[in-house]
């Protein structure tokens, strides 16, 4: 399934993928500290494993975690 | 399968190569990546920890648990419970905002709000009754601010009925002496604030606190768009990213890896150290008002019907009593011998303090009139110790000399 993913294109296998599991995939262990936009909408906490993701969506995760300046 | 609180509790969600069961212990003040990783996370665009002061592994795992507890979007912890309240109270508010406070607030969260936050142009409104509440919201309200049960003048807050008039108000509340007992984001809370010294750590070896977000306000709202800056297009998630990176990252007062520790480790048994410090209560309540001494517990109090419907039957580990002069008063709390001088709350040890020479030192007479605080004020905290032994210490410290003349 090809996506784009904070603009950038990548290939992962499987359709049908929940949030949560492209979240398990992408290493996110703490999901409280990141907002998922699907194709431009805000996904909330509680519909992470009802949202799915198909072919060519665009997903944008914004991660609270790190940073500084 | 989803598991019950109380075994969530015990098995925190542990991230851990060896298998640990407890949250490792990362006491590093910085993280290694490669360039174009650090770069990602530094801009949001990968996960990842850089620097403590604004994240960590074993901060994040008791960010967790907390957010656990409460049902939360998301928890961030803090230095002590009143770096949270500054945060929060910081990112909320700017100049000519106003803080529609309880009226009966911690001595410290009223020296914040009157003597520090006034200096920044913001001024806070108190209030008693929900007609002061509805009378004084303004659109230049910031908050609305209550403690579940008020310190000393254990006052409990109808959490339900302050959200019924909150209107497009965040409703932001200290459960610092009831979690587990009470959930705020089913009562209309939108943000919880906890001092983690006192019950989630319990064991009077930590100072920390915490700051969880419900969820339930929307923070797209454009009362705060200033405020969230450029945070403000994380949509749901806006609060916490801007409290983490701009009040918990410049204003410094995150907690140490080490202290995260130690509130996991006492949160492991706070299901059962809250329900039996609240039944001690509860006994040496009783106990006190067969005495007819004037004992202040929300068992006895025009607040019994707010608890019973907010805590689950419980009444809280916190009650005063009034020993009608500062004399007196210090030689009760000098005759007990279980029983510890200290200004903790909610630990596993029980503590009786003088709050008017103490706590409420900084106070005005006005504002010791608001807080309940009497030159004879006693607050008792009580712990996990056998209930017989306390009651008995305190028959003792009731029984010597003084006492039995002025009582």
């Amino acid at each position: 399934m090809n996506l784009i993913i904070n603009g950038k294109e990548e290939s992962l296998a499987g359709n049908g993928l929940s949030v949560s599991k492209l979240l398990i995939l992408k290493n996110v262990k703490f999901p409280q500290m990141v907002s998922v936009q699907l194709n431009g909408e805000f996904v909330k906490q509680e519909n992470y494993d009802i949202s799915t993701i198909k072919e060519n969506d665009n997903i944008e995760f914004l991660y609270f975690m790190g940073g500084g300046r | 399968m989803t598991f019950a609180k109380k075994s969530r509790l015990v098995h925190p969600l542990v991230s851990d190569q060896f298998g640990s069961a407890v949250a490792p212990l990362y006491k590093a003040a910085a993280f290694a990546h490669d360039a174009k990783s650090l770069s990602d996370v530094f801009n949001s665009k990968e996960a990842g920890f850089v620097y403590t002061r604004i994240g960590n592994p074993t901060v994040m795992m008791l960010e967790n648990q907390i957010n656990m507890l409460e049902n939360g979007i998301g928890a961030i912890a803090f230095s002590s419970g009143m770096a949270a309240i500054s945060a929060v109270s910081m990112l909320l508010c700017s100049s000519k905002k106003e803080i529609l406070a309880n009226r009966s607030i911690f001595g410290g969260t009223y020296s914040l709000f009157i003597n520090i936050l006034s200096n920044y142009g913001v001024k806070t409104i108190f209030f008693d009754t929900a007609d002061e509440l509805k009378r004084n919201i303004s659109e230049n309200t910031a908050f609305i601010f209550t403690e579940t049960i008020g310190n000393p003048s254990i006052a409990v807050a109808d959490i339900k009925e302050l959200s019924s008039l909150k209107g497009n108000l965040p409703l932001v509340i200290d459960a610092t002496v009831t979690p587990y007992i009470f959930n705020g984001k089913s009562c209309g809370a939108d943000i919880i604030i906890y001092s983690a010294t006192k019950m989630l750590s319990g064991h009077g070896r930590t100072i920390g606190g915490a700051v969880v977000d419900c969820g339930s306000y929307d923070w797209t709202n454009l009362r705060y768009k200033t405020a969230l800056r450029d945070y403000s297009n994380a949509g749901y998630m806006a609060f916490l990213a801007a409290l983490r990176r701009l009040y918990l990252a410049d204003l410094g007062g995150c907690l140490s890896p080490e202290t995260a520790d130690g509130i996991l480790t006492g949160m492991e048994t706070l299901a059962l150290r809250v329900k039996e410090s609240c039944k001690n209560a509860e006994f040496l309540a009783d106990f006190f008002n067969e005495k007819r001494l004037n004992v202040n517990y929300p068992k006895f109090s025009r607040y019994k019907q707010t608890a019973d419907k907010q805590f689950g039957g419980y009444y809280g580990s916190i009650m005063t009593i009034d020993l009608g002069s500062e004399e007196t008063a210090f030689k009760f709390i000098d005759s007990l011998k279980l029983s510890l001088d200290m200004p903790n709350l909610c630990d596993t040890r029980t503590m009786a303090i003088h709050a008017e020479s103490t706590i409420g030192s900084m106070l005005n007479d006005k504002q010791k009139a608001d807080s309940g605080i009497t030159p004879g004020l006693v607050r008792i905290s009580v712990g996990i110790e056998d209930k017989y032994d306390l009651r008995d210490d305190f028959l003792n410290a009731l029984n010597c000399d003084i006492l039995n003349d002025k009582l």
